[in-house]
């Protein structure tokens, strides 16, 4: 019979049943409607006949292949006539041409219409440039958020160059010589443990042993203590003073850093002048302020008229100056030693020592002090230690609060050893909350670490021997 | 309570009989009377056809019940003598479809006869209380006869309803094995109680609620599971005239009878089927490319920097500077990590038999289902065992017993989006693997931990998940019936039911995001619950039946159900296991155990009295009336009767039919029977929570202190709702019976609708439950079935159905009241349709800044401040006009009720080949399409659509699909008519082609061979997996796409053998 035939139909139909399997709405609401969307960004520049050498150049440093994947960029792309006034030395020199290309492309969406501040975007080179509204660097950008598969084009005015950082500026640049020679004295090798090879384990501490030569680095102490001038991230202003200025202002600081020898003399000075005149903050040519505050606390006076040149880099702006006249009633600070941040004392005595909250009526503002009481030890003193100390005069205060006994007592303040008397005895009466004036004391070198030592009265009454302490004050007096 | 319920019963049942006693006395008075014997005098002769040859019959009975009959002779002639020519003759052959042929004066007869098995309105329909032909019945009832179901074993009962009951609108709630589908009776009768029908299996309340929900996400214990539709013989939908069953019948009835023997011979019938499931085609999400250009701009908007972007492992291109590379850099399609095509295997056996004391059916049946989601399957072992008992002439009875156990390993689905494979098939990053990789790109079959992004692995969840539902049912009833004489009979039924669910968790802590609970982190997720169900179920009933005069059919019955049922729910969830070798909930944290549950006891006792009255054959009439008692009603109810401080509930409905046809106007027309139907009647609701009108307490812990706390504000006037419902319906047969056609035109109205109610803050809660609510449907429904083709080797039926419902909220408390789910909001307001999706109005996407500038609208954050709408955001409409988007905004977006609905379903029968297809389609209705919500709300890191990758990007850029901006700050994403889509759909449900072997030998009866398909064509616009799904029995919860897992295609190949 025809029941073969019925079977092979039957089949047929089940399999055309389980084979439809597409639905088209969801295929319809889920088509890419965009033709530009379909295309990436290197497909989009290609058919752009404006953007051919810029093309181009995509082509030679490999960077077409990376706009064409599955990250998004945004391409400023200079046209030909622009690349046209390409410099030869970039042209020619692949890792150059390939900075320079780097600095046209960067890895996020950055549409004219979003970004409304100023803002630095992270370009594929590892520099940044800023950009607001229709400026990126110094260009403007004139055909706008073209968009693509996977980000935005946008056509700029100008190229877009690769500048030197900073640090690069000041380690290739040859004058100011002086200065830059100064800065480039501070290389050395740091204690860095982080890429050390551990070869054993000293038997004795149970410290790492590591082999020689890994752990340190070769680092410059300027970018360690004051600012790390080749840091594409950060943008810094810094100064730099012609070579006269230079050598004027070391003279000038010279006295405040004496030392034993002529060498150190000359590196203590010129780290204290150099070290305010770099700061992590862009300060353009046209809205300066006359005074500049370091990061150390220095007021840095720039005059407009003492700038003698204006060098853009990648992370800022450099200044070369012909004078910057600090002063030193500025670079050189009143030392205050708060009393409860002691480095030792002369016996145990935890169990009598006291840190305590008060209130000043005469500031009208809550402090914290120390004080010591029934210690029983005579000559008992507290040793602080205050690092890096210019040399010269200073007048000495205290704020000793006596709340905590009727009768008055004495104690001493002692610089360098606690047997000295440079200092008489003061006493410390009864509530006085206020500045006591201790003397003066002259120290005739820098002392990069000095004690101060708070000395008891030579006795081992309690009433007699405490000890107490807000703050020791030395107020430099030039 | 029990006692004073019973008792205050006592006096209603006593009055009520006393009732029935005097309508028994009245109704037996001219019983009493001489029965008129008929003289036989008068001869009618005539010929029977076989309606497909035109041959006459050989041996077709024709009989005048109680007073003649006789045989057709070689050509099909025959010659009866009747009292008058105006009776109703009865003609039956073997093999052929029975026919009542109403004289109406005529003196010859030709009557052609359509094959056995053709459904027609000749057929007997199982009715709540008696069985008797279709055309005698006053109701609105549809009959479905099951007998060849075995081509669908895979099928629950409420699912393979789907399209064969005009007014049945069955949607499947997901491709879940085994999860069947919501059913609603004619439209919506309760925002809060039950929309579910009645459920009686053979003669006993078949519980199919729901006592607690389950601790897998989003899965449904479907009680129809239990039922092997094998075993099922036919099924009746009643739709209206449902006061037989009190504060039960308001959403109508499903009446199932279970197969039992129809011979005392032995009958053996076996069936195997192995059915191929096909997976689900995949939802185009993007691919790894697109997905990293999409991530990109997220992260951006997310506020990361370009140099933490690139510094993502993802986003590092080259295997030398970036270990992780091979992590981060495939395209994989999660989605097949989660769907796969599977078997599912069904065997059953059934043997029927017995002798003139006793007949049985026993049936067996084993049928393990796997699921289109991988890891994901149903076993089910059945066995019943009907039987039926003579033990005396008078004394008669029957057994039913049935027991069912169901295995299911199972998935959480639906909204969880930590545990959902399916959720996170669609949304994971396609550039990640499904195993652990090394730096060299070595595959390890081990599988990857949550990823970088802090996605759940989905294939961790299908592999190493655990989560068990087994569940079984037994229920089994014994029913005694005495013919006290031959007018009046009593009988009884006795059943029980015995339910268990009990399903366990298991949740790894590797590959699964961790889940916050109040005040710990959970790594690991373990749980464990017990569900169980005991009802006690009894209808003992007296009937009169009486035919006076031959003319005067006169039947009453008196009867009184009562179920007591005892609930309870169990769990305890665990967290924070030490390793995720310890699976069960005992090793989870001490302090994190979280234990819980509820019980639930009510009894329900319900009286009813019937009285039927039937004139000639040709006009009926019914009375039906019921008074229940529940334990759920408030001591201070308003309506009702009050019987010893208990209130009843007391619903009468009336019926009437008149069977135009077997008039004598209509003695030469071509119209076989034409009737008309009117039904009135009161129904209620008593789905109103056990405990709702008492003072109850419920735990709280409190800062890991354990304590009472009080569960609301009981209500004591709280009562039933009442359905009160009207239907005007037309049957009518044409064409010899080979054109049928039924149309119903219903109107029913709920009053004491439940609603929340709010009330004032001072009371410690927000809301009390009350009867303050009303709610009307209006609907026609039509069915249609015709012969088309009828010759002897071929046959052609094709048949249809279809309903329209209007559904109309009268009134709330308040006016309107907003419902949130999955992120939709649904307006229920007085004059509206219930639930309907409200939300905001888009109109495509800004193109320019000056576009948005120039419309000028904003949204208020929730710090005070405003943010403006810019390019690339979508235009939402203004709606009044005060340039600001907020819900002041939102207008109807549509109703996921449909307007329409039905199927049609064609039968090709050629020689021994029989080709059947049904098609069943609903539409007119909106659905909210959640997933695709989800998939183009372009507001996270989760994989989208491909649509998405049309989002807008730059000024100037014109397209529908809104800028991805993480965290969504203008609400682009919000519920809006973006995510409404037309769920109108039609589908070719079933596909069938079965071959009759023919067998000759002694030992095989009969070979049949099938090949089925199911859900093998949709059309429909909507965009997601399937058109059909259904989150909730809630009403609130129909047309919203949580996600579960979709419907699937399969085919199956089955052969039944009958021994």
């Amino acid at each position: 019979m025809n029941s073969r035939k019925w079977m092979i139909a039957c089949a047929l139909m089940t399999a055309g049943f389980f084979g439809s399997g597409c639905n088209k709405t969801i295929d319809d609401q889920t088509a890419i409607t965009d033709p530009s969307l379909n295309k990436d960004l290197m497909e989009l520049i290609s058919e752009k006949a404006d953007l051919s050498t810029f093309a181009g150049y995509l082509k030679q440093t490999g960077y077409d292949a990376v706009i064409a994947s599955s990250r998004t960029y945004t391409v400023f792309a200079p046209g030909n006539a622009e690349l046209a006034t390409l410099d030869a030395a970039v042209k020619n020199d692949a890792a150059k041409l390939k900075q320079f290309i780097g600095n046209h492309i960067t890895t996020q969406v950055y549409s004219t219409k979003d970004v409304t501040s100023t803002t630095r975007i992270l370009m594929a080179n590892g520099k940044y440039l800023s950009m607001n509204g229709t400026a990126i660097g110094a260009s403007l950008i004139t055909t706008k958020d073209q968009y693509a598969a996977n980000g935005l084009l946008q056509q700029v005015d100008k190229m877009l160059p690769a500048l030197e950082n900073t640090w690069d500026f000041v380690a290739g640049s040859q004058s100011p010589a002086n200065q830059k020679a100064f800065m480039m004295s501070l290389f050395r090798n740091v204690f860095d443990a982080t890429n050390a090879i551990v070869i054993g384990i000293n038997q004795t501490t149970g410290d790492p042993i590591y082999q020689a030569g890994t752990d340190s680095i070769f680092t410059n102490l300027f970018w360690n203590k004051v600012a790390d001038l080749r840091d594409e991230k950060k943008q810094f202003t810094l100064f730099m003073m012609q070579d006269a200025a230079w050598d004027a202002d070391q003279a000038r600081f010279a006295p405040y850093y004496v030392t034993n020898t002529a060498d150190s003399n000359k590196l203590v000075t010129g780290w204290n002048v150099l070290r305010d005149l770099a700061v992590d903050t862009l300060y353009e040519p046209g809205s300066i302020p006359d005074t500049i505050t370091s990061a150390f606390g220095t007021r840095v006076p720039i005059e407009r008229s003492a700038i003698v040149n204006t060098i853009r880099t990648s992370n800022g702006i450099v200044y070369i100056m012909s004078r910057i006249n600090v002063q030193p009633s500025s670079k050189l600070k009143t030392i205050v030693i708060e009393g409860e941040n002691y480095n030792s004392t002369s016996h145990d005595r935890r169990g009598n020592t006291y840190f305590r909250e008060r209130y000043n009526p005469v500031t009208g503002q809550d402090f914290r002090d120390v004080e010591v009481f029934n210690h029983g030890v005579a000559l008992f003193n507290i040793r602080y230690q205050v690092e890096e100390i210019p040399s010269i005069k200073y007048k000495a205060y205290w704020v000793a609060v006596n709340d905590f006994q009727t009768a008055a007592f004495n104690q001493r303040l002692a610089p360098g050893i606690a047997t000295a008397t440079t200092f008489p005895y003061v006493a410390v009466p009864v509530s006085n909350f206020n500045e006591v004036y201790l003397g003066e004391i002259t120290l005739a070198q820098y002392q990069p670490v000095y004690n101060f030592y708070l000395v008891a009265a030579n006795s081992t009454t309690a009433a007699v021997n405490p000890l107490v302490c807000d703050y020791i004050k030395l107020v430099p007096s030039l | 309570m029990y006692s004073t319920i019973t008792s205050g019963f006592r006096k209603a049942l006593g009055l009520i009989l006393f009732l029935g006693a005097i309508q028994g006395v009245t109704a037996q008075e001219p019983a009493a009377k001489k029965d008129t014997v008929a003289v036989i005098k008068i001869q009618v002769t005539g010929t029977i056809l076989d309606a497909a040859t035109g041959k006459g019959i050989v041996g077709a009975r024709i009989s005048l019940p109680n007073v003649s009959a006789s045989i057709t002779d070689a050509s099909g002639s025959f010659k009866i003598n009747v009292p008058t020519y105006f009776e109703d003759l009865l003609v039956t052959a073997e093999g052929y479809d029975g026919k009542q042929i109403p004289l109406k004066g005529r003196k010859q007869i030709s009557v052609s006869l359509l094959e056995e098995g053709y459904s027609g309105f000749q057929d007997p329909l199982t009715s709540p209380l008696s069985i008797e032909p279709m055309r005698n019945t006053t109701s609105a009832s549809s009959r479905i006869q099951l007998s060849n179901e075995w081509t669908k074993p895979n099928e629950t009962l409420d699912a393979l309803l789907q399209g064969q009951v005009a007014g049945l609108n069955s949607t499947r709630r997901s491709g879940t094995p085994g999860v069947g589908a919501n059913l609603f009776l004619r439209g919506y009768n309760s925002l809060y109680g039950t929309n579910k029908p009645l459920v009686i299996v053979d003669g006993m309340i078949y519980d199919v609620n729901d006592y607690g929900q389950s601790i897998i996400a989003n899965n449904y214990t479907n009680p129809f599971a239990l039922i092997n539709v094998q075993d099922i013989d036919n099924v009746t939908v009643l739709k209206d005239a449902a006061s037989i069953y009190g504060t039960k019948g308001t959403n109508g009835a499903i009446i199932i009878t279970t197969s039992r023997a129809k011979q005392q011979a032995t009958h053996i019938d076996f069936g195997a089927y192995t059915t191929y499931n096909q997976q689900p085609s995949s939802l185009p999400v993007m691919n790894a490319d697109d997905y990293r250009v999409y991530l990109s701009g997220m992260l951006q908007s997310k506020g990361l920097s370009s140099s933490e972007i690139n510094a993502m492992p993802f986003m590092i291109d080259d295997t030398t500077g970036n270990p992780d590379y091979y992590r981060y850099h495939n395209n994989t399609n999660w989605q097949n990590k989660v769907f796969n095509n599977s078997l599912t295997n069904n065997y059953f056996l059934r043997v029927t038999g017995g002798d003139n004391i006793a007949t049985y059916a026993l049936s067996v049946g084993y049928s393990k289902a796997e699921g289109t989601i991988r890891s994901t399957d149903m076993n089910r072992y059945n066995t019943r065992f009907n039987a039926a008992f003579n033990f005396s002439k008078r004394f008669t009875g029957s057994a039913n017993l049935s027991f069912t156990f169901n295995e299911q390993n199972l998935r959480d689905q639906g909204i969880s989006d930590k545990t959902a494979p399916l959720f996170l098939a669609l949304t994971k990053a396609p550039f990640m693997l499904d195993r652990e990789v090394n730096d060299k790109g070595v595959t390890s079959p081990n599988f990857a931990d949550t990823d970088i992004l802090g996605k759940s692995n989905p294939a961790v969840l299908i592999n190493n998940m655990q989560a068990f539902n087994k569940y079984y049912r037994f229920s089994g009833s014994f029913k005694f019936n005495y013919a006290i004489s031959k007018t009046l009979n009593a009988s009884t039924l006795i059943g029980v039911t015995y339910d268990k669910v009990r399903e366990n968790i298991f949740i790894p802590r590797k590959g699964v995001a961790d889940d916050t609970l109040s005040n710990a982190v959970a790594d690991s997720r373990l749980g464990s619950q017990v569900k169980r169900l005991f009802a006690f179920y009894t209808d003992t009933r007296l009937e009169y039946s009486k035919t006076i005069r031959r003319y005067h059919q006169f039947t009453s019955r008196l009867g009184l159900r009562y179920q007591h049922s005892d609930a309870e729910q169990d769990y305890a969830l665990g967290f924070n296991s030490a390793t995720d070798d310890l699976v069960s909930v005992q090793n989870g944290l001490n302090a994190l155990r979280q234990i819980g549950g509820g019980i639930g006891e009510w009894n329900w006792m319900n009286t009813y009295f019937n009285a039927e009255y039937g004139f000639k054959n040709k006009l009926f009439l019914a009375f039906n009336a019921a008074a229940d008692g529940s334990s759920r009603f408030g001591t201070q109810v308003k309506n009702g009767v009050l019987i010893n401080s208990n209130h009843f509930a007391v619903l009468p409905s009336a019926s009437l039919a008149w069977l135009l046809s077997s008039e004598n106007f209509m003695a030469d027309s071509k119209i076989d029977l034409f009737k008309l139907r009117l039904s009135w009647s009161m129904t209620g609701n008593d789905d109103i929570g056990n405990y709702s009108t008492r003072q109850s307490y419920t735990s709280q812990n409190l800062l890991g202190m354990q304590g009472l706390v009080r569960n609301g504000i009981p209500n004591p006037a709280l009562q039933w709702e009442t359905g009160e419902k009207f239907n005007a319906g037309v049957d009518v047969s044409a064409l010899n019976d080979r054109l049928t056609f039924t149309m119903d035109f219903f109107h029913s109205k709920t009053r004491n609708m439940l609603v929340y109610e709010n009330i004032t803050g001072a009371a410690g809660f927000n809301t009390i439950l009350t009867n303050n609510g009303s709610m009307q449907n209006t609907g026609l429904e039509a069915t249609v079935g015709v012969r088309l083709i009828n010759k002897k080797n071929l046959k052609w039926d094709i048949s249809g159905n279809i309903a329209t419902i209007r559904n109309m909220v009268k009134h709330v408390p308040g006016g309107r009241f907003f419902t949130e789910y999955a992120g939709a909001t649904l307006l229920t307001q007085g004059d509206r349709p219930a639930g309907l999706f409200y939300g905001y109005v888009s109109n495509g996407v800004y193109s320019t800044s000056t576009e948005a500038a120039e419309a000028g609208l904003k949204v208020k954050n929730a710090d005070g401040s405003y943010t403006a709408f810019g390019a690339g955001d979508i235009r939402f409409s203004d709606i009044n006009g005060d340039k600001l988007i907020d819900e002041n905004d939102r207008r109807v977006l549509g109703s996921p009720m449909p307007e329409y609905f039905g199927g049609f379903s064609n039968k090709l029968t050629y020689r021994r080949f029989q080709l059947e297809a049904l098609f069943t389609f609903a539409g007119g209705h909106e659905v909210f399409n959640y997933m695709r919500y989800r998939l183009e709300s372009a507001s996270n890191t989760d994989n989208q659509l491909n649509s998405v990758i049309n989002r807008w990007r730059a000024e100037g850029q014109v397209t529908n699909m809104p800028k991805a901006t993480y965290g969504d700050p203008l609400g682009n994403s919000r519920f809006s008519n973006r995510w409404i889509e037309d769920g109108s759909y039609l589908r070719l449900r079933h596909a069938s082609l079965s071959y009759a072997l023919p067998v000759k030998g002694e030992f095989v009866r009969n070979a049949t061979i099938y090949v089925t398909g199911t859900n093998l064509l949709t059309f429909t616009k909507y965009m997601g997996y399937d058109p059909e799904f259904s989150a909730s029995p809630s009403l609130y919860g129909q047309g919203i796409d949580t996600g579960l897992d979709p419907l699937y295609r399969s085919a199956t190949l089955g052969v039944k053998l009958g021994f």
